[in-house]
């Protein structure tokens, strides 16, 4: 007889034994239920933007989250600029999308090494973080900071792209377009990658619909949505470039479209660093009218937005912030289920969780409340999957 | 420095980040479970003292209001070396004593 | 001739419009009474397949107001529609989720830091605030504001 058994997850930080996460339902080897549990990085940002001036809410937001830093100002800025209708200098415009493209490959890459790690490919973990450092050198050297670059401000940008830079910036973008490639024939051709991630985690078109799943989530069910073209900003529609699809919405579709689009960031960076004019950085906006706005930017998870309302003070009276993993991962209810347990870390890892948070996963036999597993043991279940599919190959 | 994957096998906790009314309650739990002695090392601005965060409904306190902190990195974020830094300074104090 | 979004939309929602804004090429708020939210949302999100983007939950002298922001992606404009909620000491109204699960975490999230009741919620219970945090304490209603 089946009985029911308990899993809590958390897929960084498998150390702690409560409170749960993700807590899974498990009969036998399957989840048939989930429950999601977050709340450990809720911060009340939207309530400190309420006191904070709109200079320094551009701060603020930057630290939602450090992987996808710029995403969060620079939604923000475009929700002000919407708000008091700020024409941007075009030199920003480029600024801004190179800034935001570089996040995205530096996301994605970390992205591609955790994956990698959760399956037991250690040696793809290994090398994605090291073609990362280059990016975040990039940003180093533009920026001055690896990770919160307050680049953005309202009505344009704070630091400007040096022209002697420009040729150092594309001889990085050349020295990293051979290891996405390897990265791509590393993924896309090794057979116990594609048994170990095909058909598993599937999100269908309908379900992405029905749970408004934004971003590569969405995208790799087939439902062609990016705010880059859709509604777009900075310099998106001055250049040229393609939104990735897939159809087949499970892990292996994920993590294809991400990599396909590391290939677009860099051919976007290249094509800015050409086209950017010059000219202004900046609009100096000095007043914020009543009114609100609303302004969203394709993150490297997906649709990130910002809602502003101004009194005309120099403070916000309502700043609403919605990351795209709020949507993403709770759709893991139906993702997660039906899986085995020992697909179930790469399942939750596949929406690119932005949790910035310390989770732990346990698993508990529900009728003793007894300890029986934790995350690094659910992890341990995962690369050993894989093992056994790469002794059976 | 080798991650383990039970709190039970640390001699050290890197705190990032702050804490909050869920997550506060954790890391006490947390440091009661290493074994002991195990030191706490504060890494960011807001794991050092709330800073952007202090006026925040959900940040009750810094992390040395939870557990006793050995080392404080300060930095939004602080760079890679400055973190190598702290620990190394940390080690050689903590060797010095001995 | 495809009829633009706009114009399908009002003719969709007729009645129920109280007020129209286009603040900007992409930016639209409609204001509708609470009580044709559902319908208007079931004819947003399923007929004419806008996507819910999130909601945001205002406290502002007159009442509670929730913006449902939704967004029609082949033209990348967004259509706010607007309602507000007098009754500040009960605010309840009625939950869209059963329309479609994407909206859950969405009305939690107001419930928790606004105190609006959605009625017919499947699961209306905290996501982002500890258990001990009082009960009635609403972080982002201005009364709480030292």
């Amino acid at each position: 007889m089946s009985h029911k058994v308990i899993v809590p997850i958390g897929p960084y930080h498998p150390l702690q034994e409560e409170p749960e996460f993700f807590r899974l339902y498990v009969e036998g080897e399957k989840v048939v239920d989930i429950d999601i549990v977050i709340g450990y990085m809720h911060r009340g940002i939207e309530e400190l933007s309420e006191h904070k001036h709109y200079d320094q809410v551009a701060f603020l937001v930057e630290r939602i989250c450090g992987i996808c830093s710029t995403s969060h100002p620079l939604a923000y800025v475009n929700a002000v600029e919407d708000l008091a209708k700020i024409q941007v200098p075009e030199r920003a415009l480029y600024i801004r999308t190179i800034i935001a493209e570089l996040e995205r490959i530096h996301s994605h890459l970390l992205w591609l090494g955790l994956a990698g790690h959760f399956i037991g490919y250690n040696t793809v973990w290994m090398w994605a973080w090291k073609y990362r450092e280059p990016v975040l050198d990039m940003f180093e050297m533009i920026t001055g900071n690896r990770n919160h670059y307050a680049m953005m401000k309202v009505g344009g940008v704070r630091r400007d792209i040096k022209d002697e830079d420009v040729p150092i910036l594309n001889k990085a973008l050349d020295e990293l377009v051979p290891a996405i490639d390897m990265f791509k024939g590393a993924v896309m051709d090794d057979p116990v990658i594609k048994a170990r991630l095909k058909d598993i985690g599937i999100l269908n078109k309908q379900q992405v619909v029905d749970w408004c799943v934004v971003g590569p989530t969405a995208r790799a069910a087939g439902l062609n949505i990016d705010v880059r073209r859709d509604d777009p900003y900075g310099a998106y529609d001055r250049v040229d470039w393609n939104v990735i699809l897939e159809k087949d919405g499970d892990v292996f579709a994920k993590t294809v479209v991400r990599i396909l689009e590391l290939y677009e960031s860099v051919s976007i960076i290249r094509q800015c660093l050409e086209k950017m004019p010059k000219g202004e950085i900046d609009a100096n906006i000095k007043d914020i009218p009543p009114g609100e706005g609303i302004g969203r930017v394709e993150a490297p998870r997906g649709e990130c937005f910002h809602y502003v309302c101004s009194d005309g003070t120099n403070q916000p009276i309502r700043h609403k912030i919605r990351a795209p993993s709020y949507m993403n991962v709770a759709s893991n209810k139906v993702a997660a289920v039906g899986q085995t347990i020992s697909d179930t870390a790469i399942t939750l890892a596949a929406v690119d969780p932005c949790y910035c948070c310390t989770e732990r996963v346990a698993v508990l036999e529900k009728a003793t409340d007894k300890k029986i597993m934790n995350g690094w043991d659910l992890i341990k279940l995962s690369q050993e999957k894989t093992k056994a599919l790469i002794k059976g190959i | 420095m080798v991650l383990v994957g039970s709190v039970r096998h640390a001699d050290v906790l890197l705190v990032t980040g702050v804490p909050n009314y869920k997550t506060k309650e954790i890391l006490k739990k947390l440091y009661e479970q290493a074994a002991k002695p195990c030191l706490v090392i504060a890494i960011g601005n807001c794991a050092c003292g709330r800073i952007m965060f202090k006026d925040s409904y959900n940040s009750p306190c810094a992390v040395d209001e939870v557990v006793p902190v050995n080392a404080y990195v300060p930095g939004c974020p602080p760079k890679p070396e400055a973190i190598i830094a702290g620990a190394v300074k940390l080690i050689e104090k903590v060797k010095g004593k001995k | 001739m495809m009829v633009p979004l706009k114009d399908e939309i009002k003719e969709r929602l007729e009645k129920k419009i109280v007020d129209w804004h286009q603040h900007s090429p992409r930016r639209v708020y409609i204001s509708i009474k609470p009580q044709d939210l559902k319908e208007a949302v079931r004819i947003l999100f399923k007929e004419l397949n806008l996507r819910l983007v999130t909601a945001t939950g205002q406290d502002t002298p007159a009442g509670i107001e929730i913006l449902y922001h939704l967004s029609f992606d082949k033209t990348g404009e967004i259509f706010s529609l607007r309602v507000l909620i007098e009754d500040k000491k009960k605010p309840e109204i009625d939950s869209i989720t059963p329309l479609f699960p994407g909206a859950e975490w969405i009305e939690r999230e107001i419930w928790e830091l606004l105190g609006v009741n959605f009625i017919g919620h499947p699961n209306l219970k905290r996501l982002l605030l500890a258990d001990e945090w009082p009960e009635g304490k609403y972080p982002l209603r201005h009364e709480h504001e030292p």
